[in-house]
């Protein structure tokens, strides 16, 4: 029996990582990319570990050098966090994996940056402390928007001006929210922060609770917030835009899950309508723009505003319909699988036709049938046909919505059709038009990870079963009895 | 009292440079104003008029909960500052690499990325 979370150890490596690739590089310039890539396999096998061990046991804490918890530092895996450590791991080796090609100037500093960035979101996944999420999103932004302007261009550096004004803006948001919780509850541990809530009442902690919603769900990308996703995206190395995309984005719903859910035990009408409201508007708005987009990058982000809409929706109809948290993680799990693809297949096209314009790009479907059936299995994925992952979801999200209300089944839909509208359009730009591209060969750091996700895709579209499983045992432990136990014994 | 209405003004003068001044330097400066303001409004909730540094001593065990100030706050405003520093530090050097690609700091001017 294993009781400290083992994938924690993960944190460290990538920072030691991180830190090591500046100094080998010094030396010999070719290994960095293979440094970067061990420790996050390294990180990857620790996760699958605890895995195994967490859908067991429920939760894992640890305090930080023996001190108990509400005075030292926690860090407690339950089955949500788990997963998003899980899933960190898995597209964080693919990006890096992917990179090593990809990427052919200034490796060091990429490399340090990206390793960075995993540090941050595996942190924010593993903390039990609200004030050590806020350190950890830092490191993650921080990292970020050096990374946005990698390239050194003009569109580069004005995306990076933008997202770090922005994104400060939300982290500061954040630290307010923490301050005003403090204020009121006197506490940081979220554990000992569910225990004192429900006695201290008064206008702050609504106010608290608002602030840290917002920010959290600026660095999801969702509706109200989502307008740096674009920009960032289309301006940065493909692998990292596949994990800010992806990983980025659901670390920013772990967050908000865990604060609304763990600490303030909410299930009230007003997150309710909230999250729908939102999420229908993301839905709707970023399948309706990426329609209008040329830029395949720019399309892909804004494909994965939509589909992020669609978790935030159900996981709002869940606090009336239980089967909303299930569809919901669910769904989440699958973005990021086959949203993780279509930024990879995007990353050859772009690494092989030097632009992402779509207006000039063409004939691909020639070029490899591994870039074009992985392309085609993410598209049908994110469309929602059956026997693809992206269905296995969507439909329980229909059920979950059929059951409260009709109208936003209407909706997702709708929305269905609309994505099925922008994956015709980048594969009638990309793969059919133009003139045809004589067959070429794609390295195997860059298939190998496609080929796998493609491969994840089929299994949980043909046997949703285990996800579903999974899913539903995520789903019965949001409310926050047992993450207490777990944490203050 | 006094403190949450300079941090009240801090925080509006720190958004209002950060939402309407066009200067991508002013606009730093807000960030940087807007975040301090939240510096202080951290400290000021540990602060006790008179109150003693938080380290327990054989002599001061009897009253040490009743004198000390909170500690936690100065630890995360100490954090806060630091990560603060290296955002503006990396905002900073946007902002020179912005004005030789562009020739000006003006952000109405640096319109590339639309849609």
């Amino acid at each position: 029996m294993v009781t400290f979370p083992l994938s924690f150890y993960g944190i460290p490596i990538m920072l030691a990582a991180a830190f090591i690739i500046p100094l080998v590089s010094l030396k010999k310039e070719k290994m960095v990319p293979y440094i970067g890539v061990s420790a996050c396999l390294a990180s990857f096998f620790l996760a699958a570990l605890t895995f195994i061990d967490v859908l067991e046991f429920g939760i894992l804490t640890h305090q930080m050098e023996g001190w108990p918890a509400p005075f030292g530092i926690t860090i407690a895996v339950d089955n949500l966090s788990m997963f998003l450590v899980f899933m960190i791991n898995f597209i964080g080796f693919a990006a890096l994996a992917f990179s090593t090609k990809f990427i052919k100037e200034r490796r060091t500093k990429y490399y340090s940056l990206l390793c960075l960035v995993l540090v941050g979101l595996l942190g924010i996944a593993h903390t039990g402390d609200i004030f050590n999420m806020f350190v950890f999103f830092e490191i993650m932004s921080i990292s970020s928007y050096a990374l946005t302007s990698y390239y050194r261009n003009r569109d580069s550096i004005e995306a990076a001006m933008k997202y770090i004004i922005m994104g400060s803006i939300a982290t500061s948001i954040i630290l307010f929210g923490i301050a005003f919780i403090y204020s009121a509850a006197g506490s940081l541990n979220m554990a000992d922060l569910a225990l004192r809530i429900p006695a201290a009442a008064g206008p702050v902690l609504p106010l608290g609770l608002g602030l840290l919603l917002a920010g959290f769900l600026f660095k999801a990308a969702i509706f109200p917030f989502h307008a740096w996703k674009p920009d960032v995206a289309s301006v940065i190395p493909v692998p990292f835009a596949t994990l800010l995309a992806t990983a980025g984005s659901a670390i920013g719903i772990y967050a908000m899950l865990r604060i609304a859910f763990t600490v303030f035990s909410l299930t009230g009408f007003w997150l309710h309508i909230s999250l729908i409201v939102m999420g229908v508007f993301s839905m709707v708005f970023g399948a309706v723009l990426a329609l209008q987009q040329y830029n395949i990058l720019r399309l892909l982000a804004y494909s994965s505003i939509s589909q992020m809409g669609f978790v935030v929706m159900s996981l709002g109809i869940g606090s009336v319909n239980a089967l909303g948290y299930t569809a919901g993680i669910f769904h989440l799990f699958n973005i990021m699988v086959f949203d993780a693809l279509l930024f990879l297949c995007a990353g050859i096209i772009v690494y092989h036709a030097g632009t992402a314009d779509m207006r000039k790009l063409g004939g691909f479907g020639s070029f490899n049938p591994i870039l074009f059936y992985s392309f085609v299995i993410a598209m049908l994925s994110s469309v929602g046909i059956p026997l693809f992952n992206g269905f296995s979801s969507k439909i329980l999200i229909y059920i979950a919505t059929l059951q409260t209300y009709p109208v936003l089944t209407v909706i997702s839909l709708l929305v269905s059709v609309l994505t099925l509208g922008y994956m015709l359009k980048v594969y009638d730009l990309v793969f059919l038009g133009g003139k045809k591209i004589s067959p070429g060969r794609i390295h195997r750091s860059m298939w190998i990870p496609m080929a796998v996700l493609a491969a994840v895709c089929l299994f949980f579209g043909v046997l949703p079963n285990l996800g579903m499983a999974i899913s539903d045992a995520i789903a019965s432990n949001l409310s926050n009895a047992m993450y207490i136990m777990g944490v203050l014994g | 009292m006094f403190v949450y209405i300079t941090v009240m003004l801090l925080a509006l003068v720190g958004i209002y440079a950060l939402l309407l001044k066009e200067n991508l330097i002013k606009k730093i400066i807000g960030l940087a104003i807007f975040s301090n303001s939240i510096h202080l409004f951290l400290i000021s909730l540990g602060y006790r008029k008179g109150g003693i540094a938080a380290i327990m001593q054989k002599a001061n065990v009897g009253y040490f909960s009743l004198a000390a100030v909170d500690p936690l706050p100065q630890a995360m405003v100490l954090t806060s500052i630091v990560i603060n520093l290296s955002v503006t530090a990396v905002a900073l050097s946007l902002a020179i690499h912005t004005y030789r690609k562009f020739g000006t700091l003006d952000s109405k001017k640096i319109r590339g990325l639309n849609g």
